[in-house]
């Protein structure tokens, strides 16, 4: 580039109206012109050696590629410990759910052998069985219906002594 | 994305990535961190890339993300750039600027003590040859600021150029 043109893209940059194009002309004129101590060159220096630095080296992708390895394998154990989480879960609901069902069918079965246990097959000597007891409850009542004479008598006497 | 292209394709931008978050951080340790995050979020959104367009810009997004947050949490030191946002005059004295050091080192430290927008802005372009779009979507600033912020950095880094300059001329004149 001629110095007439580094002057002018110069002037350019400086008002702020050059395009990255015209930038990137005057950054690689100043890194091959030869040294100089205007503040231009000094400038145009300072950009080039800053966009050039390169702090972080291969050790720092190792770096990256070790944490990056980490947290692949801390995400597979959480994705386990998820996994067995799970089957642990429906386990439970499983046993759970087995176990209230079991005591259901065991008490129906209780219920009817209960049931089967009772009932006579043979209808005259269930009807037997019937009017023996129906006896026996009448007998008892019977007994408790004098008992409850004798309180209707206290109850009587005691309205008696009230009134006297 | 398999881990052969996140090698060939995200892990060569690791020192674009360390460059802009240091330009905001100014600490070696801490961009590095930053970098870290970046690359590990990236691997973290693998399945997603396919939507993003630009890979570069959204790992140099993901990047000013991690710095700003860790500037934030940590109290840095260059909070003071947050501070400044409004500061338009940093220029020093041409003493001040010859006791700095040599040229380089001189506009470091005057970059450096740019308000963090135009540190930012200028930094995404002037450094990494980003375009004004891409640098809007990267900050989230609108293009106009964005040219705007970019041309008050250069201007102030030029004005105090050219005073070290004609400080360094009157120098050498006094001593022949």
């Amino acid at each position: 580039m001629d110095s007439k043109k580094v002057k002018t893209r110069l002037k350019k940059y400086w008002e702020g109206k050059s395009n990255l194009n015209e930038e990137n002309e005057l950054k690689s004129h100043f890194l091959h012109a030869p040294d100089g101590a205007d503040p231009d060159h000094e400038y145009f220096t300072y950009l080039n050696k800053k966009s050039t630095q390169n702090p972080l080296d291969d050790q720092f992708d190792d770096e990256i590629l070790k944490l990056i390895d980490k947290n692949k394998q801390s995400r597979k154990l959480k994705n386990n410990v998820i996994k067995y989480w799970y089957v642990a879960a429906s386990l439970a609901l499983v046993i759970s759910v087995s176990i209230i069902f079991k005591d259901k069918f065991i008490k129906v079965n209780k219920v009817e052998n209960v049931v089967e246990m009772d009932t006579y097959k043979d209808p005259d000597k269930a009807f037997e069985e019937t009017k023996r007891a129906l006896l026996l409850l009448s007998s008892k009542l019977n007994q408790s219906s004098v008992y409850a004479a004798q309180f209707s008598k206290f109850e009587e006497h005691q309205n008696n002594l009230k009134q006297n | 994305m398999m881990l052969e292209t996140f090698k060939s394709e995200v892990l060569p931008l690791k020192n674009r990535l360390f460059r802009f978050a240091y330009s905001i951080l100014g600490d070696h340790d801490l961009s590095k961190d930053v970098v870290q995050e970046t690359m590990l979020k990236v691997w973290e959104k693998r399945n997603d890339l396919l939507t993003i367009q630009n890979l570069e810009a959204w790992c140099m997004t993901l990047t000013r993300n991690f710095a700003l947050d860790k500037m934030r949490s940590k109290h840095h030191k260059t909070m003071a750039l947050i501070e400044n946002f409004d500061k338009e005059n940093n220029e020093r004295s041409p003493y001040q600027l010859a006791e700095l050091g040599n040229t380089l080192e001189v506009i470091d430290k005057i970059v450096g003590n740019l308000p963090l927008k135009q540190n930012e802005t200028f930094q995404l372009r002037d450094i990494e040859g980003f375009s004004y779009q891409e640098i809007s979507e990267i900050t989230g600033y609108n293009i106009n600021d964005v040219k705007v912020n970019i041309f008050r950095a250069r201007k102030t880094i030029r004005t105090n150029l050219l005073k070290l300059n004609s400080y360094g001329l009157e120098k050498s004149k006094n001593a022949s």
